[in-house]
């Protein structure tokens, strides 16, 4: 255990400085991004749903299913990039 | 013991389809603006149907929506529609080129999401951002960036001054323009920023006021 991490995290160790390291922070980092996108996805269909209880104009339903379209479509890219990226 | 003071009976309480064509047979300017239509997307809606807001009281029908002219919307549309095309005509992912294929798909459905999450966001801000005008009250529904919410009100009677601007070319050309109006209530101001036909709004408000003078006067205020 030890060893591995002094493989992934020895500034000498010659992981650091291969493209499995970079594309393995690469993953990380889109991780970290889209999840931070999923966040604002989210507020995003809670302030829809705050705006449809505050005017009625009968198009709630359209504009639910748009905020959640966007959510399920951020939360989609989250696993590709979890799934598909090495 | 003979009575000294006798009350009138109040004038039983009307519906909210009374109140509406009570005010309708009263505006010369609600009838034209009816004449000019207007869809549940439109930004100019005279007696919206299906239209409430949660602070609408049950005898107060909406007499008119309004929301910034659909023109304020063409520079967002314009970026998105540019953004979506980007990729497709210009090699804008040749700069991750060395990356492996499923890393450049990630980066194209990100941008696509981007994009996506972009164009909801103005067109909801749009919509929802409202100006409404029911027989006794203005209303402006501010939503500022998905996250702060900002009501406003003043009541008809408290309406003191009626002023509307076309500032440039473009609102002169396509007759939209901010109505501003002055009040005696709580907040001195309400601006109806950007909205179609503010000469016809700003007529409709004069007429609510002497319909609200008129009532003040026959002792039918509500």
């Amino acid at each position: 255990m030890n060893s591995a991490f002094q493989f992934v995290f020895d500034p000498n160790s010659a992981f650091i400085f291969s493209s499995t390291f970079l594309l393995w922070l690469l993953k990380i980092l889109a991780l970290v991004g889209f999840g931070v996108y999923v966040v604002f996805a989210l507020v995003m269909v809670r302030q829809i749903s705050l705006m449809t209880r505050t005017l009625k104009t009968g198009l709630e339903l359209f504009m639910t299913v748009l905020g959640l379209a966007h959510l399920v479509f951020a939360v989609l890219v989250w696993f590709f990039v979890f799934l598909i990226l090495p | 013991m003979p009575d000294v003071f006798n009350a009138e009976d109040k004038e039983p309480k009307r519906s909210r389809v009374q109140n509406l064509k009570k005010s309708v047979a009263a505006s010369e300017a609600l009838q034209n603006a009816q004449e000019r239509g207007g869809s549940r997307l439109s930004a100019f809606c005279a007696m919206p149907e299906s239209v409430e807001f949660d602070i609408q009281h049950a005898d107060e029908p909406v007499l008119m929506l309004l929301r910034q002219h659909p023109i304020v919307n063409v520079p967002w549309i314009v970026i998105t529609i540019f953004l979506v095309l980007l990729p497709i005509v210009l090699p804008v992912f040749s700069f991750i080129s060395f990356l492996p294929a499923n890393f450049r798909f990630v980066s194209v459905l990100g941008w696509y999401l981007f994009v996506f999450g972009y164009a909801i966001q103005n067109f909801v801000l749009w919509f929802y951002n409202v100006y409404l005008i029911t027989d006794e009250r203005i209303i402006d529904i501010d939503f500022f960036s998905l996250i702060f919410k900002h009501i406003s009100e003043a009541k008809i009677e408290h309406i003191q001054d009626i002023t509307f601007t076309n500032t440039n070319l473009a609102q002169s050309l396509f007759d939209y323009g901010d109505v501003r109006i002055q009040t005696a209530a709580e907040i001195p101001q309400l601006d109806f920023e950007k909205v179609p036909h503010p000469d016809l709004v700003s007529k409709f408000l004069s007429e609510m006021m002497d319909q609200e003078e008129q009532e003040k006067l026959d002792g039918r205020v509500r």
